[in-house]
């Protein structure tokens, strides 16, 4: 199920969060849990076993290093073994037909491709486990012994099937103890609703004109059009992403969780260094704790951090799809990072930030044409169109251009701290009259509720972009 | 207390809007949108797991959601206010006019269709020494098209059917005709169908291409059927505001006579109009009821005439005219007709064939192939 659904927010959702607020504090976790797991199987009939797997091996895996407190070498041992499982169940379900494939073109071999789909969410959810046994390890958090808690952190499915992985020190405290409260879920409903709108107005909106540009054309496209379309997707995988983190974090506010931010504004970057700390946080800090400090970080001199941070990106990139596409995009920002903390950085803060802004966002737009195809010779098609391969312009652009310029203009805004201002500007306004201000935020909040429940009902175009990973 | 109320109105709505969905009473049928709705789907162990139940019951939920209509329009609204000039595929022209898209993805199967009615025509040039004759219609999307929004891209029908009229023997090609009466009310504004004056321009050329000469039109002494017309494309489009409706007229039934009328499944009447349809909501659906395999209509006509129509839903308001010319009309819709053509034709003794689609169904259609299969 996604949250963008109608079912979701007209079954699942009102029953679920009913029968929450009914129940005593002791049930609730049963309660999620079995949501959760209703919730997972609705898309994922079948490879639920998959995830009721790894609950129940990284569960042994924690409980484990605990028994060994004293034993350091049998605790590294169960970590390592860890790793391995995970990636190995990861490695099956995700990569395996890459890996084959890729030894059939190597070495000529007819190597029979595996039947297995991607379970959704795999990468997420191993992901998570993951970080539980390594916070287990490192005692940064104790060890769950209730299985069902455990399942509940693993399966919890607000940050389920997309994000943002959730470290279990971060929720390890509130799995046990949380509360909720009137506060917390009008936070809650609004931060959903925010979400919702952004992957159901925009994010869906904006993909069509990108899918439109795109399909049946093989890459062949005007400069304009080719442009309009790199701006187009730029646009809908933030808004579809960051949408669906935002309705992640306020459904975890209705249920008395506090996840941590995912997005900040990326696209306000003024440079790859910074875009990395606003886009997608949780991963970025996923594999900075996990990977990059312990391969040593910056600490062992300039060459072994080059290599942490080529290795770190390697796998960011490998991580988003098995496909050589999303291996060169993470290569690709690597570079970059090198590049700016190594070279760049000595000149770009002289730059007016107009400058280092554009600079960002080009090398952003770019990466995300290298992360759009998954088929070279597309890719290469589209990167010749942008620069003119097919001609400059045609009608079909202006018509594109004009029938969305107001969305553009929209996404331009929303993709920036404005409007989160005004609201706050807006608040201190009205300090004198909290009860006109009260009216206009429900009236808002209404509006994009209604409107996105509109654009649900007449849909034809809902897709997830971070779905398959 | 802000934050109660603000949580509480919430709780409400969605509880509501659950409820009501539950609740609310299910129709079978879209008449807005003039098709069945989906209906629940059959819960088994099978269709859980192969994710066919969870999807049906998501197409189902969308389809009976309450106010669905109203939530269609909220859309609808919407995309006008943000400057979309088209929704759903269909465009938002001048004088209010509501023109279906059709798009190079659209055209991409015309060629293809194009070989087998060409392949078609030699056969039965060849086998019954008959002259085929071909008719592809434009649409007002291509007639009107300087009521299409600015900048609106469409593929070029004209080209299509300059293509058409190349590869095709015996090809009629009415967009001269169409174009010097596109002044005229030939297309109806929110339905995706000619009126019966655009097919009796139509049928002008088809008699032209017979070698003779149609009746002038106050001979059919059309009569107003509904002026309540909402169709097809003002459905696709959503925003169901009520105005601009349509007016269906068709020629008197008077003028055409007394006729048999056998459908495919062996049902007789005595006339190809349905006057019950003229209140429902698919008021074009008052020619020949609608689309169906094989109908065929014996008229007064006593010249041994027999006309094989392989046609689209344009035919159906063509039909009226037709009825003096021929002793008997045969109506075939390939896409429901499993039958094979040379067999029918033997059978019956045709001795006229035409075919007749629109543009935009003729270029989309999957199953005129079929045509040319002999078993």
């Amino acid at each position: 199920m996604v949250f963008s659904s109608l079912e979701f927010l007209t079954v699942f959702l009102p029953v679920v969060l009913l029968l929450y607020y009914l129940m005593p504090d002791k049930g609730r976790n049963v309660l999620l849990l079995l949501a959760s797991l209703v919730f997972y199987a609705w898309g994922e009939p079948v490879y639920i076993v998959i995830m009721l797997g790894s609950i129940a091996l990284n569960y042994l895996f924690g409980l484990g290093i605990d028994r060994f407190e004293q034993k350091k070498n049998a605790q590294k041992a169960i970590l390592i073994v860890s790793v391995i499982v995970n990636l190995l169940m990861l490695g099956v379900f995700k990569y395996g037909n890459f890996v084959i494939e890729n030894i059939n073109a190597v070495a000529h071999t007819a190597l029979p491709e595996t039947k297995l789909s991607l379970p959704i969410g795999i990468s997420f959810f191993t992901f998570q486990a993951m970080s539980y046994v390594f916070d287990v390890y490192r005692k940064d958090a104790e060890a769950q012994k209730n299985i069902l808690n455990f399942g509940l952190y693993i399966s919890l499915f607000p940050q389920l099937i997309a994000g943002p992985i959730v470290r279990y020190k971060t929720v390890a405290e509130e799995i046990n103890h949380r509360k909720v409260s009137f506060d917390l879920a009008a936070q809650g409903i609004k931060r959903f609703l925010v979400g919702l709108a952004k992957k159901v107005l925009l994010a869906n909106n904006i993909g069509y004109l990108w899918s439109c540009l795109t399909e049946n054309t093989d890459g062949h496209l005007t400069a304009a059009a080719a442009w309009l379309g790199a701006i187009a997707y730029t646009f809908q995988i933030y808004f579809d992403f960051s949408g669906y983190s935002d309705m992640a974090i306020g459904l975890g506010n209705l249920f008395g969780f506090h996840f941590l931010e995912n997005f900040n504004y990326p696209y306000i970057s003024t440079s790859i260094t910074e875009f990395w700390r606003r886009w997608h946080i949780s991963l970025g800090t996923w594999f900075k704790e996990y990977v990059y400090i312990p391969l040593g970080g910056n600490r062992k001199g300039k060459l072994r951090q080059v290599r942490n941070i080529l290795i770190v990106w390697l796998l960011t990139g490998l991580w988003h799809g098995a496909s050589w596409n999303f291996v060169f995009w993470g290569l690709y920002y690597g570079l970059f990072l090198l590049l700016e903390k190594f070279v760049l950085n000595r000149f770009l803060p002289k730059l007016p930030s107009v400058v280092r802004h554009l600079y960002t966002l080009l090398v952003v737009v770019f990466g995300w044409v290298i992360f759009a195809f998954d088929d070279t010779a597309q890719l290469f098609a589209f990167l010749g169109s942008m620069f003119g391969a097919n001609g400059f312009a045609e009608g079909d652009f202006v018509y594109s251009l004009a029938s969305n310029a107001v969305l553009l203009l929209i996404l331009l805004l929303a993709s920036t701290p404005l409007c989160a201002s005004l609201g706050k500007k807006l608040e201190r306004e009205c300090e004198k009259k909290p009860a006109a201000f009260t009216v206009l935020e429900t009236v808002w909040y209404l509006l994009l509720f209604v409107l996105s429940v509109g654009y649900l009902v007449d849909s034809t175009y809902n897709p997830f972009i971070y779905f398959r990973f | 207390m802000r934050n109660k109320i603000f949580v509480s109105l919430f709780a409400v709505l969605l509880l509501a809007l659950a409820i009501a969905n539950i609740a609310a009473p299910k129709k079978e049928f879209s008449d807005n949108e003039n098709r069945s709705l989906a209906s629940f789907p059959k819960l088994t162990v099978e269709s859980l797991k192969d994710g066919s139940f969870t999807s049906d019951f998501a197409t189902y939920l969308a389809d009976h959601f309450v106010l669905r209509d109203w939530w269609v329009s909220v859309k609808a609204v919407a995309e006008e206010a943000t400057g979309k000039t088209s929704n759903n595929g269909v465009f938002k022209g001048k004088d209010g006019y509501l023109l279906d898209s059709f798009d190079e993805e659209s055209a991409a199967g015309f060629l293809a269709n194009c070989q087998s009615v060409k392949e078609f025509i030699a056969f039965t040039k060849e086998t019954y020494g008959i002259d085929t004759k071909t008719i592809i219609a434009p649409t007002a999307t291509q007639i009107l098209s300087q009521k299409l929004p600015p900048f609106a891209v469409t593929a070029d029908g004209n080209a299509l059917l300059d293509e058409a009229a190349k590869e095709l023997d015996g090809f009629i090609n009415l967009t001269p005709v169409m174009e010097s009466h596109k002044d005229e009310y030939i297309y109806y504004r929110t339905d995706h169908h000619w009126t019966n004056l655009g097919a009796y321009y139509a049928y002008t050329e088809y008699k032209k291409a017979c070698g003779e000469q149609a009746e002038p039109f106050a001979y059919w002494e059309c009569e107003t059927v509904s002026d309540s017309f909402f169709g097809t494309t003002y459905s696709r489009y959503g925003l169901f505001d009520g105005r601009n409706a349509d007016t269906v007229s068709a020629p008197s039934g008077k003028v055409l006579g007394n006729m048999t009328v056998t459908n495919s499944k062996g049902e007789v009447s005595s006339s190809i109009y349905f006057p019950e349809k003229a209140t429902g909501k698919d008021k074009y659906l008052y020619f020949l009821g609608g689309n169906d395999s094989l109908v065929t209509v014996d008229t007064q006509a006593q010249n041994g005439k027999t006309l094989l129509l392989i046609k689209d839903s344009y035919a159906n308001s063509f039909l009226p005219y037709l009825i003096g010319d021929y002793q008997k009309i045969l109506l075939v819709d390939m896409r429901y007709y499993m039958g094979v053509i040379p067999d029918l034709i033997a059978e019956n003794g045709v001795t006229d064939i035409l075919i007749l689609y629109n543009l935009k169904s003729f270029a989309e259609d999957t199953y005129i192939q079929y045509i040319n299969f002999t078993e």
